[in-house]
């Protein structure tokens, strides 16, 4: 379990998902308008954020609606993983 | 992943808590037996009010008219038995040793369970959002009830759920923290902090659900 979030939260685009969640639910076209990435990687970027608990999804009509499923625990983890890449970048 | 329950954890984590208690309450007492019954006694006790909560709750399981009201129903059983368990098993060495007693550091331990207790709650509360059906019924572990517009409304919920965990840290630290200066002062800062969230929750929800994104 903790793998699978460390996973979800290791990628800045699945990182960048969970922040425009955090301002509204996005279906996952409006998401994959915010990225210039082809949707099949999107999806792959969905599912892992799905399968790591972080996000959850809903049904709508003919659009899938994302919402934010993150604790604190969780975003404090994603903060850390960030910081831990952006050091790393720095160093090399 | 998405049918982990995860108002489970909150019992779940009462185990951590429990060690965890068991070594910051040794705090204050110095005699070898205190020791040995702190750190060994009160650790295995703890674990046994579990794992007999854990096998009741596997045997009754399949009886149970609602599963969800059942885990809710658990869940406040396994946090009385371990207060229960605390303050039962701390009163024996207190009688015994009364010399040893002291207000101040009675009060500094509820200070350091409430402060622990708020910290593992807050961070796991954003989690709660997870499954539609228990989303009235988890509420009342830390939101007391849940609010017509957090019901109408996935994001506010997800949102106010959210502050609500950091605001349940916050106490929870600052009560660790003060408890260390001013003990009385820690319980009532613990204690307001508590009261606060979910009030801080229902108004902020409020506002989130009426300027809701479209």
């Amino acid at each position: 379990m903790l793998n699978e979030i460390f996973k979800a939260l290791s990628d800045p685009t699945r990182r960048e998902i969970l922040k425009l969640l955090r301002e509204k639910n996005m279906s996952a076209g409006e998401l994959a308008d915010k990225f210039d990435l082809a949707k099949s990687t999107m999806s792959a970027h969905f599912t892992a954020l799905k399968l790591a608990g972080l996000i959850v999804q809903e049904k709508k009509k003919t659009s899938v609606v994302y919402s934010l499923n993150i604790s604190a625990a969780e975003e404090t983890m994603g903060l850390i993983v960030a910081l831990l890449q952006k050091r790393k970048k720095k160093g090399q | 992943m998405k049918n982990i329950r995860w108002q489970e954890l909150i019992p779940g984590s009462l185990i951590i808590f429990m060690f965890g208690m068991a070594v910051v309450s040794t705090w204050g007492w110095h005699t070898a037996w205190a020791s040995a019954f702190h750190f060994f006694y009160f650790p295995v006790l703890a674990l046994l009010v579990e794992l007999i909560f854990w096998f009741f709750l596997r045997k009754f399981k399949p009886y149970a008219k609602s599963q969800d009201v059942l885990r809710i129903a658990m869940a406040g059983l396994f946090t009385g038995s371990h207060f229960l368990v605390f303050w039962i098993i701390q009163a024996v060495p207190v009688a015994g040793q009364f010399q040893h007693f002291s207000i101040k550091w009675w009060i500094q331990c509820v200070d350091i369970i409430l402060g622990i207790f708020f910290i593992t709650v807050g961070a796991v509360a954003g989690k709660s959002n997870v499954s539609s059906s228990l989303k009235g019924k988890t509420a009342t572990i830390y939101n007391w009830f849940q609010p017509s517009w957090e019901n109408a409304s996935s994001f506010a919920r997800g949102r106010s759920y959210r502050l609500q965990g950091w605001l349940l840290i916050s106490t929870g630290a600052l009560t660790l923290l003060v408890c260390l200066i001013n003990a009385p002062v820690a319980f009532l800062i613990g204690i307001s902090g508590a009261l606060a969230t979910p009030l801080i929750g229902w108004s902020y929800s409020y506002y989130v659900w009426r300027t809701e994104p479209t």
